[in-house]
């Protein structure tokens, strides 16, 4: 016991040293040259030109908090998911999520951007979050219910469920894609690919808020996570009522990425190789894993981020290119490695 | 009194290299035509990704139009953005305000007159107002000698323009895209702008139906296949129209093509007006 936790002690040092020294590195970081006096001045709101505090106070430290927030929730939803499916590729994309999300936010891009000319308001309101997460919302209600009867929930039948929904959200994504005209379909491609431009401090109090919630539920059932990979009638045969504790993990991960994709587009790869970088460092205990992979999923999104905003400044390159440039090699990398072991 | 005068005189040049001293950043490739067009050109400090065509990537590039970034435009340090109405996010906007910089929305539109009111805007934030009625004569000069080569309704011909591009299905443009426009000025009608707008995917057989006396494409489309021959033997279907029958496959230069109706999209204009109808 003793040498399992000095191993750990030794892992979540570091990890929360790196988050920190990122964190910090990522306001110090970008187009605008900014000298570290300067920044420091602006952050402790004393006199700076206004262009300077704007960017520090509006931009930078609004956006290192949103990147922190939903990496660790992507992190964390992903986690959980290949937990409970016992799938190491799941992710939330796999059950649909993520597709019915994109299919939601299309819809409000496609319809509503010819309105808003006439109805400013309706942009204003932020019509594409409440429309993806809607979207995201409802097929995982879909995919749920396809996988349940009488006797309870089929996890291989809600990933067949999810893979279709997702085709059936990608065909009349395709239908919209025909419709739009240029601007939209501009639109359409730039929010698939993920951005963090959109810090706003309402918005980041939306996605703390949701990151609290999930961390704090998902702590409650790490145990009944750790039962779950013995499988499913063993979990139910410890004594855990795995039909609620499936259809509330699986909501509370519908709900945390609908909200991250309706905040920020698809940023992919976070919620499929965090837990595996999670698993090689910790092992498959969920009492540790689920932390160390919020830690990780801010970190990884953070330095994303701080490259998308300085690599072609003053234009900036959507974080989910980033995200898949740097996580699918990594990935492929852990194959490789681990070729036979999973 | 002459110190009045030389003092009003001073205060007027000062004003007048004020404006001049501009530091702006163009956000649409309708909008830098015309700065170049204006000689404003050494006001700017940056573009968006459609006008560098204009600089040939001498001036930093902020990205597309549409997805504009406050710290990358700050970080240029300037006075002013002119951006066309499709330019935002909106919240990028409102915080480049925030920060001191002026934003300039002109207006859009793909008539001649659209394109004045533009020059006119433009020439105003940067101080060139003699110019663009220099510039104005000219459009109005070009409008009119387009007007009076066009022929009767029933002479006119019959013109489509097609997006080529490798293994995709042809794009048709319809109504409000400037390739629309360029049709319309050079003396010709565009059957597709009656049931389509933006560009869509283009069916042989709805080409067939339309049958157009003339088909017209980018010029980098006609350079990627090297003749009208092998661009109507890569696209067969095209070649069973009467346009393909007749060899008229003519094509347009891009830059004239991006954005909204330019001083280059009436150039281009003429030219294929007297190509098509041969003055």
């Amino acid at each position: 016991m003793l040498i399992v936790r000095y191993q750990t002690r030794h892992i979540f040092v570091p990890t929360g040293l790196l988050l920190l020294a990122a964190a910090i590195g990522s306001i110090f970081i970008g187009p605008l040259p900014i000298s570290i006096q300067q920044a420091i001045k602006a952050l402790l709101n004393q006199e700076v030109a206004p262009h300077v505090s704007l960017v520090m106070q509006q931009v930078r430290v609004p956006r290192m908090l949103l990147c922190l927030a939903i990496g660790a929730i992507l992190a964390l939803s992903g986690t959980v998911m290949q937990g409970l499916f016992r799938n190491p590729l799941a992710d939330p994309g796999i059950i649909g999520v993520s597709g019915g999300a994109a299919l939601g936010a299309a819809l409000a891009i496609v319809i509503f951007a010819p309105l808003a000319e006439f109805y400013p308001l309706l942009l204003t309101l932020g019509t594409v979050p409440v429309f993806a997460f809607f979207g995201g919302s409802l097929v995982t209600f879909l995919v749920y219910q396809l996988g349940s009867n009488q006797h309870g929930t089929s996890v291989a039948i809600m990933l067949l469920a999810g893979v279709a929904i997702s085709a059936l959200a990608g065909a009349a994504l395709g239908l919209l894609n025909y419709y739009a005209d240029e601007q939209a379909l501009r639109d359409l491609a730039l929010w698939s690919m993920g951005s963090m431009a959109g810090a706003t401090w309402p918005n980041i109090a939306l996605a703390w808020a949701t990151l609290t919630t999930l961390f704090v539920c998902f702590r409650q059932d790490a145990n009944k996570l750790n039962a779950f990979l013995l499988g499913e009638p063993e979990a139910r045969h410890m004594g855990i009522q795995v039909e609620v504790l499936k259809r509330r993990l699986i909501l509370l991960c519908a709900a945390g990425v609908g909200i991250s994709v309706s905040l920020c587009g698809m940023i992919g790869f976070v919620g499929l190789i965090i837990p595996h970088l999670g698993r090689m460092l910790v092992g498959p205990n969920h009492t540790l894993l689920l932390p160390l992979s919020a830690l990780l999923g801010g970190l990884l999104l953070l330095i994303a981020d701080t490259v998308s905003r300085v690599i072609v400044a003053p234009a900036e390159l959507p974080v989910g290119i980033i995200t898949a440039l740097a996580g699918a090699p990594f990935f492929i990398a852990l194959l490789f490695q681990q070729r036979g072991k999973i | 009194m002459m110190r009045a005068i030389s003092l009003l005189l001073i205060s007027l040049v000062f004003s007048s290299t004020v404006l001049a001293n501009n530091k702006i950043v163009s956000a649409g490739a309708t909008i830098t035509e015309i700065i170049y067009a204006l000689g404003a050109q050494q006001q700017l400090v940056g573009t968006d990704v459609t006008s560098s065509k204009w600089h040939n990537g001498t001036l930093p590039d902020v990205g597309y139009h549409r997805a504009l970034t406050v710290e990358g435009l700050l970080s240029l340090t300037p006075d002013l953005l002119i951006a066309s109405k499709e330019a935002g996010p909106d919240t990028t906007l409102q915080l480049l305000q925030q920060a001191g910089v002026n934003v300039r929305i002109v207006s859009s539109g793909n008539r001649v007159a659209d394109l004045k009111q533009r020059i006119n805007e433009i020439a105003q934030q940067t101080g060139r107002m003699e110019q663009a009625s220099n510039l104005n004569d000219k459009v109005d000069a070009l409008a009119n000698q387009l007007q009076q080569q066009t022929p009767a309704k029933a002479q006119q011909q019959k013109a489509i323009f097609l997006l080529l591009r490798e293994g995709s299905p042809a794009s048709l443009a319809g109504k409000e895209t400037p390739a629309d426009a360029i049709i319309n000025l050079m003396g010709a009608t565009n059957p597709a702008a009656a049931t389509i707008s933006s560009y869509k995917p283009a069916s042989a057989e709805a080409l067939l139906a339309m049958a157009p006396d003339v088909i017209l494409v980018s010029h980098r489309t006609l350079k990627a296949l090297g003749s009208v021959e092998a661009l109507l033997a890569a696209h067969p279907m095209l070649a069973a129209t009467p346009a393909g029958q007749a060899r008229r496959v003519f094509s347009i230069a891009g830059t004239s093509l991006i954005g909204e109706l330019g001083i280059s999209s009436l150039h281009e204009a003429l030219r294929l007006n007297n190509r098509i109808y041969g003055n």
